[in-house]
């Protein structure tokens, strides 16, 4: 029964998670306070929200040549999460051996990194001049809903790992 | 040793691509990845085939009794000589034109004036930089260079091309225009030269002034004909 619902769980995890992967994380409305008009006028692509995914915005960073930050962010919000849920699905199919619940609980206490580098960045556009602003969307909560849903997971596993021992 | 998992068959005894399981968290991520990505391509495809075709000639709408516009002229085309078919300037040099509004006889906007041109490529938006660094909000309407102009039933508005020079300047076109007759955006005139005609082509484009200024902004910096 357990096994059924870690399977459930870890299933809806990933779900989650794909979706705020690619779905849209945050929406962002330059705004250059009482110049918006001119800027408007110059370049009116400038003042036109933007909305980014967490991975569209590792892609913009790649773009940008920050190849780095991008290769950083992209571990520890793409990789590492997959890989601990892809762990945790081996042990409820079978499919790797016990020891390896250690790896997933390693992974998982890289869990909420990703959330701070998506909190940090919210703050540090929320402090820009001219009354720029940043909307979180329903990516970020399904992202958020993933790493949190995830946190028990680890617990579950071992009384799961226990339970066949 | 004992399997750990007791119910569930070692993978390496029963099926040696069991282990391909495993794969099914990554293409389940790469599938809905794959999905958005098909998404947003059609979006931006869909995008693109609207942009290429471009507006209907049957959107041009003329302009509506009780509404406010702003009106300007965004091309001046000169005939190489004026009227009297005599250089422009005294030095055979270009004209140096500029334009008047008037509504009801009365002058209601006047143009920066341009140098030396034929062909006078007016811009509609003009800033107090002096005002702007002061600290006073830089508005839409405070950057326009046009004539707001409420359309009345039957209402003209003259206008006036001049080539500025210092002693008196010389006519280039005095035209009136019945509001009704024109149309949101450019309104090509063209002309013959004759008694007081030294302009061949004129451009007045009307944008409306309700519009949201996203939409006035649009229309301002749009260069089509």
């Amino acid at each position: 029964m357990l096994r059924i619902w870690l399977g459930l769980w870890v299933a809806v995890c990933l779900v989650l998670f794909a979706l705020g992967l690619f779905g849209p994380a945050m929406k962002i409305i330059p705004s250059m306070g009482k110049y918006s008009v001119l800027v408007k006028i110059i370049d009116p692509t400038m003042t036109e929200p933007t909305t980014f995914s967490i991975m569209s915005g590792i892609m913009k960073l790649a773009q940008g040549g920050d190849w780095f930050l991008a290769a950083l962010v992209f571990l520890f919000t793409a990789v590492m999460p997959v890989a601990k849920l892809t762990v945790y699905w081996g042990l409820v199919m079978g499919l790797v051996h016990r020891g390896a619940l250690w790896i997933a609980s390693a992974l998982g206490k890289f869990s909420m990194v990703d959330v701070l580098v998506i909190a940090f960045l919210v703050v540090v556009i929320k402090g820009m001049p001219g009354d720029t602003t940043v909307h979180l969307r329903w990516g970020f909560w399904c992202f958020c809903a993933s790493v949190i849903l995830s946190l028990p997971m680890s617990f579950l596993a071992k009384q799961l790992v226990a339970e066949n021992a | 040793m004992s399997d750990p998992f007791p119910e569930t068959p070692s993978p390496t005894r029963k099926n040696p691509l069991r282990w391909l399981g495993l794969l099914l968290p990554i293409l389940l991520v790469a599938g809905v990845g794959a999905g958005f990505w098909w998404m947003s391509d059609k979006t931006k495809k869909e995008q693109a085939a609207a942009l290429a075709i471009g507006e209907p000639a049957d959107e041009v709408e003329k302009l509506k009794v009780g509404r406010d516009y702003h009106v300007f002229v965004r091309v001046i085309e000169f005939f190489p000589t004026n009227w009297k078919d005599k250089a422009w300037d005294g030095r055979k040099d270009a004209p140096d034109p500029f334009y008047r509004l008037y509504s009801e006889g009365t002058q209601i906007f006047e143009s920066e004036r341009m140098d030396d041109t034929f062909l006078a490529v007016m811009s509609p938006l003009g800033v107090d930089l002096l005002d702007a660094i002061k600290g006073n909000r830089v508005t839409l309407s405070s950057v326009l260079q046009a004539a707001p102009l409420h359309c009345r039933a039957g209402a003209e508005f003259e206008l006036e091309i001049l080539d500025n020079d210092p002693v008196s300047s010389d006519l280039g076109l005095r035209k009136s225009y019945v509001m009704e007759a024109l149309h949101l955006g450019d309104n090509v005139y063209e002309y013959e030269k004759s008694e007081d005609v030294g302009v061949q082509r004129v451009v007045i484009r009307v944008i409306d002034a309700d519009a949201p200024v996203a939409e006035q902004i649009k229309l301002l910096g749009e260069t089509r004909q």
